[in-house]
């Protein structure tokens, strides 16, 4: 089956839902939405059985003039391992978070247009992956960016906006106007990103005068290239990946992106768009390995982050910002993997993070259900006992995560965990201290939510129901089972994972001796045990409600403030400009009368309304390039 | 007798301009502002039979002409714009007219 | 020794054309109703496109041309003319729907609008700089009557506005043209291009001082800062069609007398380049942080037509093969996304004062066609893919990229950042849960707008996707490296 239906489909199910919304009543809109991601998934079923060894490329039309090799660049889609791969998570783990959402979002009143977003990101983000070109990819890359912002701020005018209590009305636009700053904030700082996704693009076609990434590969080899040309683009392309994957210094989007439905952050910002990122320089690999500055500067970017997340994590009380931190943290684990060169083991770990984050958002939202909106960790407790399939399902999940032998967490992470010693050794050892950490949060997570008395204040928090359960249920499995895609050699396995994607992208073998690996997996099932150990020992002592480092912790370390300061600092007036923007909407414009002292005011002061003024700036512009020029010619050089 | 050099003919189409210019900023009504600009029109005028006349050219000549004619239908849609300005305030100082901005 | 002029009719026809609806409008205006005439224009219009599309000369062919050079139908001619064309096709679809509301005088307007054209049409298709002066000073002449033509204070203001600085334009140009003149002894494109070459210092003096005046008057009407302040003002005092007319036609028009006398006659001397590089920084700069500060959207959307202004000049500091196609093809663009979006804003708003931009909060569920177009038009301009606006952008800066202007293609690239913001955020509010009444203009079939506007949102569509459609034609480098002929 041509390899367009792919994207197709969805697209097609975005139209019809976003342009005909009434003829989809009730939940119609949500099984229709669902249908063609499982279409989509059932053709990547197909394509991927019937895989070859040779990666598949299918041109459609000519688009963009002469940005391929001495011809036009067309619109095509290149289907090999890597991106086979990608598109089985995408549609796979999109069709269970699709069926989740039916009975999760069945209440809203924004259902249809719910799902329509939904299919439109699926289709974009298919685009992404099986792009042929940096320009292809690069549309997918702003429409996942699209969707992701119009579902962050899903709910940009809160949940209660037809509410008659006044009260209720008016938190929930002050709801929606954190909302849509969210929203907006995740939107800005991934154009930063893009900036650096374009000039990297400019510089490759100025280095190679070609775009289409296949050519790429095979160029690179014999071209004469500068090395700092290379790394220079590397580096742009990283800062693309930084702002996608909300990795540092850009990653403060990340958890504010937790304000839409717990859904989108499951499939968006855990499972799929973040990890753009890391598909990005797996993509690019041709180039990094030509590159070993900029993949030096993955590899650490990849660390500090997780570092961060980990920290972070540690005395959150948001049930889904826990989380947040936590994917924050497990896709600078990936980078690390991609920068010191173990794409593979970066990738496998995209895949099982894709099935064990998906499940523990999805559990998260579960509760957050049962609860009536309910997302602070400190009045849950105990509901092990009320829901308790769900709670069988989140101990999967967070038994993943922390690494514990047979959960898939426990090969991915063992995998990167090798590749960073091999590498690195300071690499290597904070590795291991976010992996501790890691585990003690998601402990913290889990004997907070699920263990202890139960501390809320709704009476009787109801179990998942069946809908909700099915996604669950698989995802559990798949948390539970799918490490054994790759098993390591020294334990027996066949590492069928690292054949398959090394058949796309090398793999770059490290001769570590065995008595090693054993070590090091000892000591990564060490720290993983030992978190939870500590987690267990806390919540004995009743002291998990408040997580280590305090503030500092619950603060994001800062980073936020850290922000705010560095661009109030030098300048106020712009400060003051962009707080009107960030204020929202109505704020945005009723600041205008009170901010005209602000850079845009600057402008409207200038724009007086007296012809004469205008004609004052004409003909001192006029002047003022004609002196420029006799500065010049004076200055020696015309 | 010797024709003057056409540095001096360009001088004195620069000085004019220049006048224009000032007239353009410092007068209020928009009649003066527009004749200051038919000023630096004619500074263009003065400065192209110049030059035509220094590279022995007749094109810069005719130009001169175009020029005219085009001032020539400047003023006209000009005056028309402006009396119909005065027939509603009154006034054709520029000055009050400054509802537009921001 | 007397040789017969060389008049040759072809490459007059399609200004002759246009030329004759604005006489005729003028001669039967008052005995012909309204959308006759009207329709007269538009078929005239489209006869001329018709005229001008067989004037295409393929590879090897020579252009042809009149008057001894002077005008020049070559394929440069043509592709912007037909740009021209399509912008002024939809400003008059547009005034047939709201002219009779917006009180515009009949039928000055439409005999107005054809002259405008016309000018438009000479400065496309001129070869040498009296010809473009006399289509600048038609084009402007028009202009500032369309300006003032509604009887009504603001539009008043607007047109005087416009004449007083527009004529200090002019004749900041006229000069810059008699010092070029000067300095190189030529008034054809060819002849300027070819004298620049080997030039005595005394003379090269004069010639940059002639570029740079030149420079100033045309970054007057196409509204470059510290040259842009009439445009808000203009564009959002003049009634909305006409609106529509300047802030596509015109600037079309004078993009491509900059196209041909910059990128033409002026190639090869120094230094306006690194001026203009200037001014586009400054433009970006103004023009979008301005647009962020506004609450009426149809003075946002002037706003967003000078930040634009910025994005489209850095075509022109791309070597001539690369910016030239890039113009060409972001011109069209412009002309189309900003035509729809001005007409929706013709045919929704109650005055000609346009909307505010919180009067859009909720359209989608009073309006939804007119909704998702504007939203369709908003990200274009915006410049998201899958949308033309994006590779206009696009291929703007890469021109502009690889010419070596490294810093102000990031500047552009931030700028149409920060643009993202004031363009998203009307969007936003179309979508909004509906809690007001609405504020739109109730009544009124409006069929030609609602052709316009599907028109020009299916265009940006279908370009965005096959961008080649359009491009293809514009891609040979030649035709913009010919720009002065040979």
């Amino acid at each position: 089956m041509p390899l367009f239906l792919l994207p197709l489909l969805p697209l097609v199910g975005f139209a019809l839902l976003i342009l005909f919304p009434r003829l989809f009543p009730g939940k119609s809109g949500g099984w229709l939405a669902s249908g063609t991601v499982l279409a989509s998934f059932v053709i990547a079923v197909t394509r991927f059985l019937g895989q070859g060894d040779e990666p598949a490329r299918e041109i459609l039309w000519t688009w963009l003039p002469g940005m391929a090799l001495n011809a036009n660049l067309s619109v095509g889609f290149w289907y090999d391992q890597l991106s086979a791969l990608m598109a089985l998570i995408i549609t796979g783990v999109g069709f269970l978070i699709h069926l989740y959402s039916v009975s999760y979002m069945g209440h809203d009143r924004q259902f249809t247009r719910f799902f329509a977003f939904l299919n439109f990101f699926v289709a974009m983000m298919l685009v992404l992956v099986l792009a042929d070109s940096y320009p292809l990819m690069f549309v997918g890359w702003e429409g996942v960016g699209v969707a992701s912002y119009l579902l962050i701020g899903f709910w940009f005018s809160g949940r209660n906006s037809e509410a008659s209590d006044r009260d209720i009305r008016e938190a929930s636009d002050r709801e929606g106007v954190a909302n849509s700053n969210a929203a907006r904030k995740a939107f800005i700082m991934n154009r930063i990103g893009d900036l650096g996704f374009m000039l990297g693009m400019f510089l490759l076609y100025r280095l190679y005068g070609t775009l289409v990434i296949p050519e790429l590969a095979e160029r690179v080899d014999g071209a004469q290239v500068a090395a700092a040309g290379v790394e220079l683009a590397c580096l742009f392309l990283l800062v693309g990946a930084v702002g996608k994957s909300g990795q540092l210094p850009l990653t403060t989007w990340l958890p504010d992106a937790m304000a839409g439905p717990t859904p989108v952050s499951a499939l968006i910002h855990a499972a799929t768009m973040v990890t753009a990122g890391v598909y990005l320089i797996a993509r690019s690999h041709f180039l990094y390995d030509l590159a070993p500055g900029a993949s030096t500067w993955v590899a650490w970017v990849g660390a500090l982050t997780a570092l961060y997340g980990a920290l972070s994590a540690l005395n959150q009380h948001d049930i889904k910002k826990i989380l947040a931190y936590s994917t924050v943290s497990q896709l600078g684990y990936m980078f690390l993997a991609v920068g010191v060169g173990a794409y593979s083991a970066g990738v496998f770990h995209l895949l099982t993070h894709a099935f064990f984050k998906a499940l523990l958002f999805l559990s998260a939202g579960a509760v957050i259900h049962a609860l009536h909106e309910e997302q602070d960790v400190r009045r849950m407790g105990g509901l092990r006992r009320f829901m308790p399939f769900t709670h069988l399902t989140a101990l999967m999940g967070v038994l993943a995560i922390a690494g514990i032998p047979v959960w898939s967490g426990f090969f991915s992470k063992d995998a990167i965990l090798a590749a960073a010693f091999a590498a690195s050794p300071l690499l290597y050892v904070v590795g291991l201290g976010v992996a501790f950490l890691t585990a003690y949060y998601m402990g913290r997570w889990y004997f907070l939510v699920w263990r202890g008395e139960y501390r809320g204040s709704v009476a009787h928090p109801h179990e998942a129901d069946g809908l909700m359960k099915v996604p669950l249920g698989i995802l559990a499995a798949l948390a539970t089972l799918a490490g054994f895609l790759n098993v390591p050699t020294f334990l027996g396995g066949g590492h069928a994972f690292d054949d398959y994607l090394g058949r796309a992208i090398p793999v770059h073998g490290h001769e570590i001796p065995i008595s090693t690996e054993w070590l090091l997996t000892l000591l990564a099932v060490a720290a993983g045990v030992g978190g939870l150990l500590w987690a267990a020992a806390e919540h004995r002592r009743r002291a998990l409600a408040t997580g280590p480092l305090g503030a500092a912790s619950a603060n994001a370390l800062y980073l936020d403030r850290v922000y705010d300061g560095l661009v109030a600092a030098p300048s106020r007036a712009l400060a003051a400009g962009l707080d009107v923007v960030d204020r929202g909407l109505d704020g945005a414009l009723s600041g205008v009368a009170r901010n005209s002292a602000a850079p845009g005011g600057l402008f409207s002061r200038w724009q007086s309304g007296f012809v004469r003024t205008y004609a004052v700036s004409m003909l001192l512009g006029t002047a003022l390039l004609l002196g420029y020029w006799a500065l010049r010619t004076i200055g020696g050089g015309a | 007798m010797d024709p003057a050099p056409t540095t001096y003919y360009v001088a004195l189409s620069g000085l004019l301009f220049a006048i224009g210019m000032m007239g353009v900023l410092t007068r209020r009504t928009a009649i003066m502002m527009f004749l200051s600009v038919e000023l630096m029109l004619n500074a263009a005028n003065l400065a192209l039979v110049a030059f035509a006349r220094s590279w022995g050219d007749l094109a810069g000549q005719t130009a001169v002409f175009i020029v005219m004619t085009l001032a020539a239908a400047e003023v006209a849609i000009g005056l028309a714009i402006i009396v119909a300005i005065f027939r509603q305030r009154e006034t054709t100082n520029v000055d009050v007219l400054a509802t537009l901005k921001g | 020794m007397l040789t017969p002029p060389d008049v040759a009719l072809a490459p007059l026809l399609p200004i002759l054309l246009v030329l004759a609806g604005a006489v005729s409008s003028t001669v039967l205006g008052f005995h012909l109703p309204r959308r006759t005439l009207t329709a007269i224009n538009l078929v005239l219009l489209l006869l001329s496109a018709a005229a001008m599309a067989l004037l295409w000369s393929g590879p090897g062919e020579l252009p042809a041309t009149a008057f001894g050079g002077s005008l020049r139908a070559d394929n440069a001619a043509v592709l912007l003319g037909l740009t021209i064309v399509a912008g002024s096709m939809m400003a008059l679809l547009v005034s047939l729907d709201t002219a009779y509301r917006a009180r515009l005088s009949f039928p000055e307007f439409d005999a107005m609008l054809m002259y405008a054209v016309t000018g438009t049409l000479l400065i496309a298709f001129s070869g040498d700089l009296i010809v473009m002066l006399i289509g600048l000073e038609v084009m402007s002449l028009a202009s500032y009557v369309l300006a003032t033509l509604q009887d009504s204070r603001r539009a008043e203001e607007s047109g005087l506005k416009y004449f007083l600085l527009g004529s200090v334009g002019s004749a900041v140009l006229i000069y810059g043209l008699a010092l070029v003149y000067g300095a190189t002894g030529s008034l054809s494109y060819g002849g300027i291009a070819a004298a620049t070459a080997g030039l005595t210092p005394g003379n090269l003096g004069l010639l940059v001082g002639g570029a740079l005046l030149l420079l100033a008057g045309f970054g007057f009407k196409v509204a470059l800062a510290p040259f842009h302040q009439w445009t808000p003002d203009v564009y959002s005092g003049a009634p909305t069609t006409v609106s529509l007319f300047l802030s596509t036609v015109v600037k079309v028009a004078a993009f491509a007398g900059m196209l041909r006398v910059f990128g033409g006659a002026l190639q090869n001397a120094p230094f306006w380049a690194s001026a203009l590089q200037l001014l586009i920084a400054a433009t970006l700069i103004v023009g979008n942080a301005a647009s962020l500060f506004q609450t009426n959207f149809k003075r946002m959307l002037a706003y967003s037509a000078v930040a634009h202004t910025g994005f489209l000049a850095m075509a022109l500091l791309g070597t001539p093969g690369l910016g030239g196609a890039a113009l060409g093809y972001y011109l069209l663009v412009y002309t189309l996304m900003t035509g729809a979006a001005l007409a929706i804003v013709a045919a929704l708003q109650r005055t000609e004062a346009g909307m505010n931009i919180s009067d859009l909060r909720g359209l989608y569920h009073r309006h939804p066609g007119y909704a998702v177009a504007l939203a369709a038009c908003l990200a274009s301009l915006a410049g998201l893919p899958p949308f033309a606006g994006f590779f206009g952008k696009y291929l703007a800066f890469q021109a502009a990229f690889q010419n070596g202007y490294v810093w102000l293609s990031i500047l552009a690239v931030l700028a149409s950042v920060a643009a993202l913001v004031y363009y998203l955020r009307p969007a936003m509010l179309l979508f909004m849960p509906d809690r007001t009444p609405a504020r739109e203009y109730p009544h009124g079939q409006r069929p030609a707008t609602n052709l316009t506007v599907a028109l020009g949102v299916a265009a940006i569509t279908v370009l965005g996707l096959l961008p080649n459609l359009w491009y293809g034609w514009l891609a040979d480098p030649a035709i913009w490296e010919l720009l002065a002929g040979r």
